[in-house]
């Protein structure tokens, strides 16, 4: 399998880390004077699922963008562990109105060196896709589905997916992710999806990248993640019990909730009985952070 | 490639292999000859020149077919990138294993093979009749006028090379269809008319002198001219507007009352057609690589655009 040309000037090898599929070390991209990403570090292991959130123009789009080697970044550099196809599905699913469905696989083929058929129509006849209809009759969901065929039809080792589950119905987004999942585990490959539905991301990302206005305000596995932070519910307080950086609190008559970062070895020293500690979700942890004034990197 | 390429392009293909058989057939056939022969036909175009002389039909099936390389420009290469990158359809085509310069370098040399073939084929088929044509109808048809220079297979080759370039530079530019679209049209009638113009100045022109009244010119076949005005009796230039003597029952009476006594021409003879094509073709191929040195070059830098 290789890359495209544009890729390859983007891509290096880095032999020291081979469980790394992709390394990102401070990269940036500016519009004109705006910058709309800055100073992007972090790292995915091969195999994974990261899950890429942010409010609207975070720069999502941006990264993802570099990351196919659509836009080169101004700053910083991208360094892929091994060789392999990056295939990309841009938000707007964009396809020749004029061909058909088959058509569009046939594009796949012709312009691709490794080619696998069988994968690309097992996906369209999963989701009901009519191979004989133009693509500029199909719907959004449709559209999204015959992109993923073309997508993974190519064989790639990273899939970068910029909203996948926007217009899709519920067990279209629930059948998509499940199918994502099983491509990860048969064919190893690395998924980065941008998303709104972090509801839906509870046991499918096993990373996380949460950006906000260009910042890369948390990048880690997310079960490290979801570790480190604790909500603690407890009698009406100004502070918490025990050390750690208030990430959001609320406080009602007589009760006081905090969510917090602290690493399970320190929550352990806290022992008040009037405090309670139950873990985070993926959307507790995001909603909280995405509410923060302040912006800073941190990492897992 | 071969396959994207007809499946993107097919329309746009027929539709202009039909329009130019179709003129090939008019401009090389009998049927221009046919035409000829027929009076008060929509062939017969009167023509504003000093001679009462028609235009036949090959006139405008030949100015349809010398418009090839701006059809080709504007229709074929301008909307190539711009297209692509309006609907966005550029993230498919370069996100599969071949790269944005792979993919215009296969594509753009695809359709330029097509168009070339278009235009050496339509270019070889009217030879004999332009040749025949220019032997029948000294002085009324001419293969150094435009557009009858135009349609010589090499000067329609290149012509079709340079302003598909330029189409395809406007594309690679601009990234808006239309208004590629525009540029290109615009910039392929510049540069014609520049052309046209400079086949007049590639070397210094002869003179000839008729005396007024005798309506047979010598400036023999396949001539370009000029320039044409009265002269006095010692040959030099005489300024006079005939429109004085339009009324009068003897024009030419009218106007050699008014001093004049020669009609002069000044004219690039048809020895020189040969050279004056040559000339032309080496400097559209210099204007072609300077064009597709600006594709390369924008191309290059397409990682880096927004």
């Amino acid at each position: 399998m290789s890359t495209s040309a544009t890729l390859r000037r983007l891509v290096s090898k880095v032999p020291e880390e081979p469980d790394r599929a992709l390394v990102v070390r401070g990269v940036g991209k500016r519009y004109g004077d705006r910058w709309a990403l800055r100073d992007c570090t972090f790292a995915l292991s091969a195999g994974s699922v990261a899950a890429l959130v942010g409010s609207n123009g975070a720069g999502k789009t941006t990264l993802l963008s570099i990351m196919a080697g659509l836009l080169g970044p101004n700053e910083g550099e991208l360094s892929w562990s091994r060789p392999g196809r990056v295939a990309f599905l841009a938000h707007d699913r964009p396809l020749y109105r004029g061909f058909s469905v088959a058509d569009m696989l046939c594009l796949g083929r012709r312009t691709n060196r490794v080619w696998d058929e069988q994968r690309a129509s097992r996906w369209l006849r999963r989701f009901e896709i009519p191979r004989d209809r133009r693509c500029g009759t199909l719907s959004g969901g449709q559209r999204t589905q015959v992109a993923l065929a073309v997508a993974l039809g190519s064989c790639p080792s990273v899939l970068l997916l910029d909203e996948p589950l926007s217009n899709l119905d519920p067990w279209a987004r629930r059948e998509v992710l499940r199918q994502l999942l099983v491509e990860v585990a048969d064919h190893g490959v690395s998924v980065v999806m941008s998303t709104h539905v972090v509801t839906e991301l509870d046991g499918v990302a096993d990373h996380l990248l949460l950006l906000r206005a260009g910042r890369l305000l948390m990048a880690g596995e997310t079960d490290d993640l979801l570790a480190n932070h604790v909500l603690r519910t407890g009698p009406r307080a100004h502070r918490p019990p025990g050390p750690g950086e208030v990430l959001w609190a609320r406080h009602f008559e007589q009760q006081s909730r905090f969510l917090m970062r602290s690493s399970p070895m320190v929550r352990q020293v806290v022992n008040d009985p009037r405090w309670t500690s139950q873990p985070v979700t993926l959307q507790d942890l995001v909603l909280a952070y995405l509410s923060r004034q302040e912006v800073g990197a941190c990492s897992g | 490639m071969l396959w994207l390429t007809w499946r993107q392009h097919r329309w746009q293909l027929v539709v202009t292999a039909v329009w130019v058989a179709l003129l090939s057939v008019m401009v090389s056939g009998d049927f221009v000859d046919r035409m000829i022969r027929l009076p008060n036909s929509i062939c017969f175009l009167p023509t504003p020149s000093l001679f009462p002389v028609t235009a036949p039909c090959s006139r405008v099936s030949t100015a349809l077919l010398a418009v090839l390389p701006v059809v080709v420009a504007v229709f074929w290469a301008a909307p190539l990138v711009s297209r692509e990158y309006e609907q966005r359809t550029y993230i498919v085509a370069w996100g599969q294993d071949v790269s944005p310069q792979r993919w215009l370098a296969a594509k753009a040399g695809l359709l330029v093979a097509f168009a070339v073939g278009l235009a050496l084929v339509a270019g070889v088929l009217a030879s004999p009749m332009r040749a025949r044509l220019s032997l029948q109808h000294r002085n009324v048809y001419s293969r150094f006028e435009t557009p009858n220079f135009d349609v010589a297979p090499l000067v329609l080759v290149v012509h079709v090379l340079a302003m598909f370039t330029f189409g395809l530079a406007a594309s690679v530019i601009l990234r808006k269809t239309v208004l590629a679209m525009v540029a290109t049209l615009a910039l392929c009638v510049v540069v014609s008319v520049i052309a046209i113009q400079l086949r007049h100045h590639y070397f210094s022109p002869v003179r000839s002198l008729e005396p007024v009244g005798d309506n047979r010119a010598n400036y023999g076949f396949d001539a370009l001219v000029s320039r044409q005005g009265y002269a006095d009796e010692a040959g030099r230039e005489f300024s006079f507007s005939d429109d004085v003597c339009l009324g009068s029952p003897d024009f030419w009476g009218c106007v050699r009352e008014h001093g004049a006594v020669y009609i002069f021409t000044d004219y690039q003879p048809g020895n020189r057609l040969g050279r004056v094509r040559l000339i032309e073709t080496g400097i559209f191929l210099a204007i072609t690589a300077v064009a597709l040195w600006i594709v390369r070059w924008r191309m290059r830098r397409l990682p880096d655009s927004p």
